[in-house]
């Protein structure tokens, strides 16, 4: 089973990562789910996988009541982001998720209705949690053609989607960056093949390097904190992308 | 009752597992102090410190009772989860079969709801299980119940400290009672289940 672990809190203000699942079978990548939790209801991001679902509903469990989750936010239409949705959808069929509009004929292949999807905008748009304001943060072909990243003004976090992603071995179980070096050798590979366009990553970086951040959490991987931001920043937007071959 | 209801049901049996959890971990502190009031009050309150020990250990067993519960409702979400695809994938088979002739088909079809009841009766072993797990928690809750009796007796011969010890095994009470009322309802939402 995954475990939730608490990377930032203030008051009734929480960010929660879901990482690590130790049952995990090897040929699954492996997935960080962010909880963002304000005044007792939360946001999921990036819920995962199918197969991870029991994992990632368990380790929600034990820290809050799932029953307060207000919606999901899926940063773009891979199946480890959200092909779990019809499970969360039988748990609680009014729940919402948010999703790049591109994407909006495709996911509900996972499941879903009608009114379950709320397209973000290309310009990207506020989403309110429970009186918290979010802002969706545009990073189109980033590796996705339509892809969004989440950003928490107030608690200065950028959930990153698949950027910032590094492919770490198992024994590597600490959830921050602690070696910056070794990390990006391990990112490097997936940004170069994954990501599809320099000019889309030039201007995601020169965006999100006018936000005030504290903490860079991708969806695999660890966290960049402090320094490391801007480090992880400055390493992306000097990386060639968009190469078959590193 | 549906699937939904039964990952809604995990939940709301893990949310009253929480209460119980927090509600021995009251009762230990309770007790801690407790046992310190009675080593100050002395000679006339030795009866008092040894069932407030008694407590002690109780919230203990009970908080192990509500973990080994707890571990339970967890994995039986991986079986809820299991059934709640499966049947999902049964019924586009079944969507399907009704439009194809072939009798290989057929089999396709047959050994898919096979594999629906195998899931279905899991599931009802998970809720078995849970509750056996249960009748655990009641006995210790019980058991809970009859040590607070013996402390409110044991805390009128407490002397000068009566009063305070008196107080004390008021407020053990008042945790203790609540406890059977949230086991009682984690039953009712087992047998429902049934
Ligand atoms: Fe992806
Ligand atoms: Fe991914």
């Amino acid at each position: 089973m995954k475990k939730a672990q608490t990377i930032y809190q203030q008051g009734n203000h929480t960010w929660r990562i879901i990482a690590r699942d130790p049952d995990r079978p090897n040929y699954l990548i492996d997935t960080n789910e962010y909880l963002i939790g304000f005044n007792g209801k939360s946001i999921l991001t990036d819920p995962g996988g199918m197969e991870i679902f029991p994992s990632v509903f368990a380790a929600l469990c034990a820290v809050c009541n799932p029953e307060d989750m207000v919606a999901l936010f899926a940063s773009h239409q891979d199946p480890d982001i959200i092909s779990s949705l019809s499970l969360w959808l039988e748990f609680n069929p009014d729940l919402p998720c948010y999703i790049p509009w591109l994407w909006t004929g495709f996911i509900p292949h996972f499941g879903g209705k009608k009114d379950t999807f709320i397209p973000i905008p290309d310009s990207g748009m506020s989403i309110d949690l429970n009186g918290l304001e979010l802002k969706t943060v545009p990073a189109h072909y980033l590796h996705s053609s339509g892809n969004s990243n989440l950003y928490d003004p107030t608690a200065k976090i950028l959930f990153s989607g698949d950027i910032g992603a590094a492919l770490l071995p198992p024994e590597e179980t600490n959830v921050f960056v602690t070696d910056f070096d070794k990390t990006v050798k391990a990112a490097e590979g997936f940004h170069r093949r994954w990501m599809g366009s320099n000019s889309a990553k030039l201007s995601w970086c020169e965006r999100v390097s006018k936000l005030d951040i504290d903490m860079l959490c991708p969806q695999h991987g660890a966290i960049f904190k402090g320094a490391d931001v801007e480090r992880f920043i400055n390493w992306f937007a000097e990386l060639e992308v968009g190469v078959l071959q590193a | 009752m549906n699937d939904t209801n039964d990952l809604m049901l995990i939940v709301r049996v893990n949310e009253d597992i929480k209460s119980v959890v927090k509600l021995a971990q009251s009762i230990n502190l309770l007790a801690l102090n407790a046992i310190l009031l009675s080593r100050k009050a002395g000679n006339v309150a030795l009866g008092f410190g040894v069932i407030s020990d008694e407590l002690r250990m109780f919230s203990k067993t009970l908080t192990k009772n509500m973990e080994t519960l707890m571990q339970l409702s967890y994995s039986s979400i991986q079986t809820i989860s299991l059934h709640s695809r499966h049947r999902r994938m049964n019924s586009l088979i079944a969507c399907a079969a009704e439009q194809i002739t072939e009798p290989a088909y057929k089999h396709c079809l047959n050994s898919s709801l096979a594999q629906s009841t195998q899931l279905s009766s899991n599931t009802l072993k998970a809720y078995e299980g849970l509750q056996n797990l249960l009748r655990d928690a009641e006995d210790t809750s019980r058991f809970g119940s009859v040590i607070s009796r013996s402390l409110k007796i044991e805390a009128t011969y407490g002397g000068d400290f009566s009063h305070m010890l008196t107080q004390i095994a008021a407020d053990f009470g008042l945790f203790i009672d609540s406890i059977p009322e949230i086991i009682d309802r984690l039953n009712n939402t087992m047998r429902r289940k049934k």
